[in-house]
């Protein structure tokens, strides 16, 4: 079929960016029902995309310390990834480097050790004790990580947090989607979502469902369709160290972590700037300087690069599941750990815009729309 | 300016002494250390840290650091990027393996 035929008659869904999520999203969707006509507009390569500067985390720790539903999600999230990970390599024939090994989220001061404590302890609460995790004093930490600096009093670990090749996860998600029958349009950005009398007509395209999913981009076109997704930029800076024998760091953290190649990255910085996306000489002597504080010997790795990209950030931290009530069919998924939540948004989100999830689901996913936000 | 990269290979350059892990090498002046590793016969010339592969330079542009070798002592020099110098010495962590 040409595309001007295909034009004529509508998607099934239109998905309005092609990111991780909106690739998740069209992931699961055409899995779920291989029949549907499934449609990603993306943007251009000069946009802001937090998908390819990531850190590529999967990661439960501290995550809905303050909202339970986004904890549970979190850890059902983490839980879907090795079963996800093992289909979509299958699939895409790309391994992604998916790693469930643990973390290690470090104290530097006793202080920072009893907040630890206090957020495990929440979050075990919130999730029924499925969250699983364990304190450490220094010398359990140092059994773990051996090399620790002299200011790491503590860490708290735990079993379920993981990584991947945020790079290949991406990539392997597209070319999965591409061999399933998804069609995908770069270049492609949407200016203006125009409301029909059954479904949306976007960039030229029509379809009866569409999903925002365009990263920094959702507060803009989500009010167009009469949805309220606030989102905002906050940048974080990453280096990356030459490679490292293997096994340098056996746990991921937030500060820093091995890649399967060995080099080691190192990140952790959140700045609100805007959209300036630059890396800036005392945001990365900062967080170099961290990762020295815990693990000294990094000092001698030489830096090999650096980048900076924009996390898409609701006033919360948690995702936002949004489904216009104006206008039937219509949907918002913004989220700032798209990484994390990869397997949950192939799986159980996908089924929610499906409508074909059952009742618990459905309202653990409903807890995180907008509501939370209204005034 | 925008001699080709290997020009000097095809007229009569003036040659440079260089050492390459303790032998001496006469190879043509102007190359990089990477062209000079290349043109001596030395394809791999460390291997990757994870992996133990043997590996080679492959970018000749900076950015790949697959060819880091310790020029006059200093270690993690990237080869495509210094041009041999008279008396240079120049050490790989791979001796003459030629894959
Ligand atoms: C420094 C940093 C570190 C991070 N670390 C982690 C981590 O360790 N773990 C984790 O889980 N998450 C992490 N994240 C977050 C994660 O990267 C994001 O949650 C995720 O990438 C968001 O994906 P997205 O598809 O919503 O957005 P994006 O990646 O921004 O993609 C949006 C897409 O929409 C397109 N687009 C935009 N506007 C339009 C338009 N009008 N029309 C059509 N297309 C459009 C763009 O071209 C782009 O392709 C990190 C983010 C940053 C910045
Ligand atoms: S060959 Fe790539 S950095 Fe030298």
């Amino acid at each position: 079929m040409s595309p001007a035929n295909n034009k004529l008659s509508p998607y099934d869904w239109i998905i309005v960016g092609g990111g991780l999520v909106g690739a998740s999203i069209a992931y699961g969707l055409i899995q779920k029902q291989p029949q549907l006509r499934i449609l990603v507009l993306d943007g251009g390569d000069t946009d802001h995309r937090a998908s390819v500067g990531n850190f590529g985390l999967i990661w439960v720790q501290g995550k809905g310390n303050d909202f339970p539903a986004y904890a549970n999600w979190s850890l059902q999230g983490a839980d879907l990834w090795p079963e996800f990970a093992r289909q979509l390599s299958h699939k895409s024939q790309i391994d992604i480097a998916y790693q469930r090994q643990g973390g290690l989220e470090f104290a530097l001061s006793q202080h920072q050790l009893s907040v630890l404590r206090e957020e495990m302890a929440t979050m075990s609460r919130h999730t029924q004790g499925r969250f699983q995790y364990t304190l450490l004093d220094r010398n359990a930490a140092l059994a773990l990580q051996p090399g620790l600096g002299e200011a790491v009093v503590g860490a708290a670990y735990s079993p379920q947090d993981g990584q991947v090749n945020p790079l290949y996860l991406l990539s392997a998600l597209h070319k999965a989607n591409r061999l399933l029958g998804v069609e995908y349009q770069s270049r492609c950005p949407v200016e203006h979502i125009e409301v029909l009398e059954h479904g949306f007509n976007a960039a030229g395209s029509l379809a009866k469902h569409i999903v925002l999913c365009a990263g920094l981009d959702n507060q803009r076109l989500g009010k167009q369709l009469a949805m309220h997704l606030p989102v905002t930029p906050v940048k974080g800076q990453i280096l990356i160290t030459e490679r490292a024998e293997a096994g340098k760091l056996p746990y991921a953290s937030p500060q820093m972590r091995q890649t399967a190649e060995g080099t080691i990255q190192i990140g952790g910085s959140h700045e609100h700037k805007g959209l300036d996306n630059r890396s800036s000489l005392d945001i990365m002597q900062t967080i170099a300087n961290d990762a020295v504080t815990i693990m000294p010997e990094l000092a001698k790795l030489h830096l090999v690069r650096s980048w900076s990209a924009l996390r898409v950030m609701s006033p919360d931290g948690a995702p936002i599941y949004q489904r216009s009530t104006k206008y039937q069919g219509a949907f918002g998924v913004c989220c700032h750990s798209g990484v994390s939540l990869a397997a949950a948004h192939a799986g159980l989100l996908s089924s929610w815009l499906l409508n074909t999830l059952d009742r618990d689901q459905k309202i653990l996913i409903e807890a995180m729309n907008n509501d939370r936000f209204a005034v | 300016m925008t001699d080709l990269l290997f020009s000097c290979l095809l007229k009569d350059s003036p040659m440079c002494p260089i050492t390459v892990n303790g032998v001496e090498h006469q190879v043509p002046a102007r190359l990089s250390v990477a062209a000079a590793l290349l043109y001596l016969g030395n394809l791999a010339i460390r291997k990757h840290p994870v992996s133990s592969e043997a590996r080679a330079p492959f970018c000749y542009m900076g950015v790949c650091f697959e060819c880091l070798v310790i020029i006059d002592g200093q270690h993690k020099q990237r080869a495509c990027l210094r041009e041999v110098m008279p008396h240079m010495c120049i050490e790989t962590a791979m001796v003459g393996v030629n894959p």
